[in-house]
């Protein structure tokens, strides 16, 4: 490529045009959309333009060099990794799912948003910069040389796999989803489609093609999130700046809740029409003083920090950078990055909520006449695509908030049409939250590729084979993982977020210690890497079957979406007991662990 | 454990002083604060500090713990000369 050495240099001006240009496109469909042009066109239009640009950048960034594979040449500077970082972690889940999130279940729901973003301080203080110096080319690779033998190293690749499968199927639904409501096809088929998409990015270029892409599609994601709640914001006249204008919407909000009865009991009969949707019941801001209330609240945190620091797909990342130094730095833009969309989402939650319930507003719908609302044409679309259902239970012909059933996605994927915002603003969210899951599958379809290829196939299967072969076998497996992701999201077996929680449960039980006492405790072995990683990813594998199919009743509250509570320990005690029980680290592995320790020198290994 | 007067503390040891000052704040702004969620709200009308705390407060905190923990690890990293070129 002759661009390359040009390239690094001059990202500034490529991302800055192509924002320009991706600026300009939304323009020009909001100039079309007056024409006259449909809405399924403009769909169209928004998901093909982006999803053809990201291809060409993928395609633009292929590669034969393992180095730029694996790790896109370790040159990835420390601002735009931040930035496809933060395209990489936030998944269709932060994107679709987030703000519907807190509009549905309120205050607990913002341990999420806590979770998801102080786990990053551990990465920056514990894990990332160390791995940096090692020079890994996947997680398991550092585990597999840190603790030396092969069953080390695989057991680190069935946690990876486990971890990033779970949450992979749940973004491949993420992209089905959007394509099928953009593309009007059926859901099973937008899920083939968004997997050609995910694939064009990553199988010709690997880390090198993710990391270009997934820069685009922040840029892509965090427009398509940011300018409807300004908008909105200003459009509804709460305030020029959303994040700020909320807190007065939170207290409106709740004496809204009053006034529309929050917690009445819901018809059954109602309800069973409605089937798995359900009506807002929850208040916006009850952080409840029950012991048991703040304990999930503690325990959800920290699950979500604790696999944030773990999850192989996000550390991955950190190996791009040039130095150590820019490891670090790094993670603090990823933060930056991701808070931009974080902040927003309860003020979106918020917003949307009092469109719907303030009276005095004409998109108020709630405590008015039944019929009305439900010759609206958004009720009418969203209520064709299953996401919605109003069923007049006690037939007073005023739609009650008990009588309004909704999927929590739509608030962020119908509040344009809400609001009263032009389609040209609905076409360029699908576009973003298309950007969103693309980027985190493309992610971590790399991260098992590459853990499968490097690891199993190179590292204990072949060691022998040449980088040609290796890269060869690491794209077959990325498209016989992504087609298993997609053959299983086809089935819906969970919806989005509780498939989410579980990656970082799996994570957390099965890599966290292993990972953090390997660079922390040098006292820590092989036998107790091992007993670590096998003990809590099986305690905390039992116990969320148990409790989810099992028919067990949970213990202290730790539901399916904390099992890391159970797992972690388990990891935790195993692995400094059998650590402790066995032969110290030989001399080579102290020094390797010194040589991590300090971010001068070469790195541990090169691969 | 070993260190005494005369021994000043290694580049190890400073960077896990610096690890558990880092960690410390990191669990107040992590847990300790939204276990008084309740009482930050207040009553009725008054400024939501517990929703502003999970939904905003924490995240600008973390990012700025962040960065102040980069800046002083690479300090320490000049001043024991380890650095990178």
């Amino acid at each position: 490529m002759k661009l390359e050495g040009g390239f690094i240099k001059n990202l500034g001006r490529v991302y800055g045009v192509y924002t320009l240009g991706f600026l300009g496109f939304v323009i020009l469909m909001a100039i079309l959309e007056q024409a006259g042009v449909s809405a399924e066109k403009i769909g169209w239009m928004f998901v093909g333009f982006t999803i053809a640009i990201y291809a060409l950048i993928g395609i633009l960034s292929r590669t034969m060099e393992s180095g730029q594979y694996y790790v896109a040449g370790r040159e990835v500077p420390a601002v735009y990794n931040g930035m496809a970082t933060a395209a990489d972690w936030m998944s269709g889940a932060s994107f679709i799912a987030m703000a519907g999130g807190i509009y549905m279940n309120g205050y607990p729901y913002m341990a999420f948003l806590v979770g998801w973003t102080g786990g990053y301080v551990l990465v920056a203080s514990l894990i990332a910069p160390y791995l940096r110096k090692f020079g890994c080319y996947t997680v398991p690779d550092f585990i597999g040389t840190r603790y030396g033998g092969n069953l080390a190293r695989f057991c680190a690749v069935i946690v990876l796999v486990m971890a990033s499968f779970t949450y992979v199927t749940a973004q491949i639904n993420g992209t089905g989803t959007v394509a099928a409501r953009m593309l009007d096809i059926p859901f099973e088929w937008g899920v083939w489609v968004g997997l050609s998409g995910i694939l064009a990015c990553s199988m010709l270029g690997g880390m090198r093609a993710v990391t270009w892409t997934q820069v685009a599609q922040y840029i892509v994601l965090i427009v398509a999130y940011l300018l409807p709640v300004f908008w909105m914001s200003n459009k509804l006249g709460y305030g020029l700046i959303p994040h700020i204008a909320q807190f007065d919407a939170v207290l409106a909000v709740q004496e809204l809740e009053v006034l529309h009865n929050l917690g009445a009991a819901v018809d059954p009969a109602a309800q069973k029409a409605a089937g798995g949707l359900k009506a807002l019941s929850v208040g916006i801001n009850d952080a409840s003083d029950t012991l048991m209330a703040k304990w999930k609240f503690f325990t959800l945190v920290l699950c979500m920090m604790l696999g944030t620091a773990s999850l192989p797909h996000v550390l991955m990342r950190y190996f791009t950078t040039a130095s150590v130094k820019a490891a670090r730095q790094s993670v603090g833009w990823s933060l930056v990055f991701i808070c931009l969309l974080y902040l927003t989402a309860p003020a979106l939650a918020t917003f949307t909520k009092l469109s719907l319930l303030d009276p005095n507003l004409a998109t108020g719908i709630i405590g008015k006449s039944f019929a009305d609302a439900q010759s609206l044409e958004w009720v009418q679309k969203w209520t064709s695509a299953g996401f919605l259902k109003l069923v007049d239970g006690n037939g007073d012909g005023i739609l009650q908030l008990q009588e309004f059933f909704m999927n929590g996605q739509i608030v962020v994927l119908a509040t344009p049409e809400i609001a009263g915002l032009p389609y040209v603003i609905s076409g360029l969210v699908a576009a973003g939250g298309l950007a969103a899951a693309m980027s985190t599958a493309d992610g971590l379809l790399l991260a098992i590729a590459n853990a499968l290829s490097h690891d199993l196939y190179y590292k204990i299967i072949d060691p022998k084979a040449d980088s040609g072969k290796r890269l060869v076998v690491a794209r077959v497996l990325l498209l016989a993982i992504g087609a298993a992701g997609a053959y299983v999201a086809a089935q819906k077996l969970t919806g989005i977020l509780g498939a989410v929680a579980w990656a970082f449960c799996f994570a957390n039980s099965g890599l966290f210690f292993p990972l953090v006492l390997g660079i922390w405790w040098k006292r820590a072995n092989r036998a107790g890497a091992i007993a670590g990683m096998i003990g809590g990813l099986t305690a905390g594998t039992a116990y969320l079957y148990a409790i989810r199919w099992g028919g067990m009743d949970p213990w202290l509250g730790i539901d399916h979406l904390r099992f890391g509570m159970i797992g972690m320990p388990v990891s935790l005690i195993l692995m400094i007991v059998v650590s402790k029980a066995t032969e110290a680290p030989d001399e080579e592995t102290m020094k390797m662990v010194d040589s991590i320790r300090i971010p001068k020198g070469e790195v541990v290994q090169n691969s | 454990m070993s260190n005494n007067a005369t021994e000043a503390p290694s580049h190890w040891d400073r960077s896990k002083s610096l690890l558990y000052k880092t960690l410390a704040i990191w669990i107040f702004f992590a847990f300790i604060i939204h276990w008084f969620g309740d009482a930050l709200n207040g009553g009725a009308g008054s400024f939501p500090g517990g929703y502003f705390m999970a939904g905003m407060g924490v995240q600008i905190s973390f990012a700025i713990l962040v960065f102040w923990f980069v800046t002083k690890q690479s300090q320490l990293d000049d001043e024991f000369g380890v650095s990178e070129d």
